[in-house]
């Protein structure tokens, strides 16, 4: 007879169950506990739709000294509030295609990205993305890029109205829901959050959470902002007004009042085009950031058309017009912040294009910050920093410290130098957390970052050896990619 | 298919090991190694896939070599073994 099953005794076959069962016993013993899937489903973890190994916690992970923030401060408005570059248009120029062509000597510099929003206006010294095929994908992604209107209707209108931006409470395209026979949505601020989150999901957008506009809020929040390319600052103030008072009705406004009814801050951020940001090479950002720009604005205003449907009034956020997008991420529990600078997710990490939000009067379930172990990853690795031919971003311990005017002080994070920035498409790509592909790995090193720091610095180097990152632009054109840019199920 | 494919394959290669080893004494850890070598090559199977459909071509290509070079060193070490308890 075969003794083929003898070697395992009976006595080592139950020990083995027996050493199974208490492994058993020790998991469930510590695993979270559900009485039925309405329980189950009805947990914080779930209704943020995070992965498992994404920890709630009561504070960010970023240390904050609330007692150095003023309530509703007032944002450096040196340079009219943009923060200035240390180096001339051509040395950077010159930098970025030295570094380019470094990296690939038979790159084809292509066109210019003259004319395109966001690249570099200067004649002398243009943006270059690459060969024809990669600069056309640029300029395709011009149309409406930052909700901007083409030129011949922004002349129609004799220049009052000149993008999508210009109404921070929304289009309102419709008459209030009264007045369309309806009333407005009612429900627990657990079901608004439910209800918010799926339209938010089908808009396209994720991570969306929210946190009360509390004493902490109006500490992040400014009471005097300018925005981008306007020509005075904004005030902002909470006054016993219907709706949002804003004076003038267009831009450039120099004050918006807020109901104080809005009480709530409502959180979301969108995906980057991956790939192609993985492929981008030159001297500017690429076609995936580009056309993220087209996206995520008129995201923010459909969600505010959303909200408007409901019955619910809405402020728009868009590029931080009244508070710092990271630190409403990490507020609303979207991410944590990364050594680069911005919000790092669990799911997408950095491969997001900032955080969105709107203040809203619509009651919504409260979300804590997160912790994924991103930060303390980001305090071992420092690949982005290693990468950064502008040597911006800081490399070794967070510092308390602020080194510039236009820096927020507060906080103990990576001081980076914003002036030596010249936005172009290195570190974005090549932080480990953007990877998300099917491999099982990633779950397994999410997870284990998640618990322990110990096996970071091992992890960073397997980035590395593996050449996750950046990739030559060629091989783009070669891949079958998504429709749409990404696969919607990693 | 592929599905149907792999299941064919298995139980073919299952029902090959076992008739080539019927008349071999195994030890406890050799089912240890045995399960380690499978997981092993699940691990880079799964990997490799992973990571081709993300685009992410090197690094398929570098964790099938480490999974599976891994579960060649162990199936290379367990034959070692068996053999040597043979020859005793």
């Amino acid at each position: 007879m075969s003794q083929f099953h003898s070697t395992l005794s009976r006595r080592d076959f139950m020990k083995g169950l027996g050493l199974i069962g208490a492994g058993v016993g020790a998991a469930t013993a510590v695993s979270p506990a559900f009485h039925d899937l309405d329980e189950m489903a009805s947990t914080p973890s779930a209704r943020i739709n995070m992965p498992w190994w994404v920890k709630q916690v009561d504070e960010p992970t970023t240390p904050i000294d609330w007692n150095v923030l003023p309530t509703l401060g007032t944002a450096c408005d040196d340079n009219n509030g943009v923060v200035p570059n240390i180096r001339t248009r051509a040395e950077y120029q010159k930098v970025m295609l030295d570094y380019t062509m470094k990296q690939y000597p038979d790159w084809d510099k292509g066109p210019t990205l003259t004319g395109v929003p966001g690249p570099s206006p200067d004649l002398n010294y243009p943006d270059y993305v690459g060969d024809i095929k990669d600069n056309a994908l640029c300029v395709g992604a011009t149309l409406c890029n930052a909700g901007l209107f083409p030129t011949e209707v922004i002349q129609a209108t004799g220049g009052k109205y000149t993008t999508i931006q210009d109404r921070p409470q929304g289009w309102r395209c419709v008459k209030p829901v009264e007045q369309r026979g309806g009333t407005k949505w009612q429900g627990t601020p657990e079901e608004a959050l439910k209800v918010v989150r799926a339209a938010a999901r089908f808009y396209g957008f994720d991570d969306v959470t929210a946190i009360p506009v509390d004493d902490k809020f109006l500490k992040v929040m400014w009471g005097q902002k300018r925005m981008l390319r306007m020509a005075t600052p904004t005030k902002f103030e909470f006054g016993d007004v219907d709706d949002f008072v804003c004076t003038p009705e267009i831009q450039p406004m120099s004050k918006i009042v807020i109901p104080k009814r809005v009480k709530w801050f409502l959180q979301f951020s969108s995906r980057q085009l991956g790939e192609v940001t993985k492929h981008g090479v030159g001297t500017c950002q690429n076609a995936g950031q580009l056309y993220t720009y087209v996206n995520w604005i008129r995201t923010v205003k459909t969600i505010q058309e959303f909200l408007w449907g409901l019955g619910y009034i809405s402020l728009d956020n868009i590029n931080g017009r009244f508070a710092p997008t990271g630190a409403t991420g990490i507020m609303a529990g979207a991410g944590e912040l990364a050594r680069w600078g911005a919000v790092m997710t669990p799911k997408y990490g950095i491969m997001v294009r900032v955080m969105h939000g709107v203040l809203t009067d619509l009651p919504l379930e409260q979300s804590s910050p997160i912790n994924f172990g991103g930060r303390e990853f980001c305090k071992t690795c420092g690949i982005c920093a290693e990468a950064c031919p502008m040597d911006a971003i800081q490399k070794g311990e967070p510092s308390w410290e602020v080194n510039h005017k236009w820096d927020n002080p507060g906080y103990l994070h990576w001081r980076n130098d914003r002036s030596k920035c010249g936005h172009c498409p290195v570190c974005q790509p090549v932080c480990p957390f953007n990877a998300m592909d099917k491999s099982f790995i990633h779950e397994l090193v999410k997870g284990t970052v998640s618990t322990t720091p110990i096996f970071n610095s091992f992890f960073t180097g397997m980035d590395k050896n593996f050449n996750y990152g950046r990739k030559p632009p060629a091989e783009w054109w070669e891949s079958e990619q998504p429709v749409g840019g990404f696969d919607s199920s990693v | 298919m592929l599905y149907w494919i792999g299941l064919v394959i298995g139980i073919a290669i299952a029902v090959g090991a076992y008739r080539l080893n019927r008349n071999t004494k195994l030890k406890w850890y050799d089912w240890l190694f045995g399960l380690a070598i499978i997981v092993s090559l699940a691990a880079g199977v799964q990997h490799y896939n992973g990571s081709v459909s993300g685009f992410e071509n090197s690094a398929a290509w570098k964790g099938l070599a480490l999974f599976g070079g891994l579960a060649a060193v162990l199936a290379l070490v367990d034959w070692q073994l068996i053999a040597r308890r043979k020859k005793a």
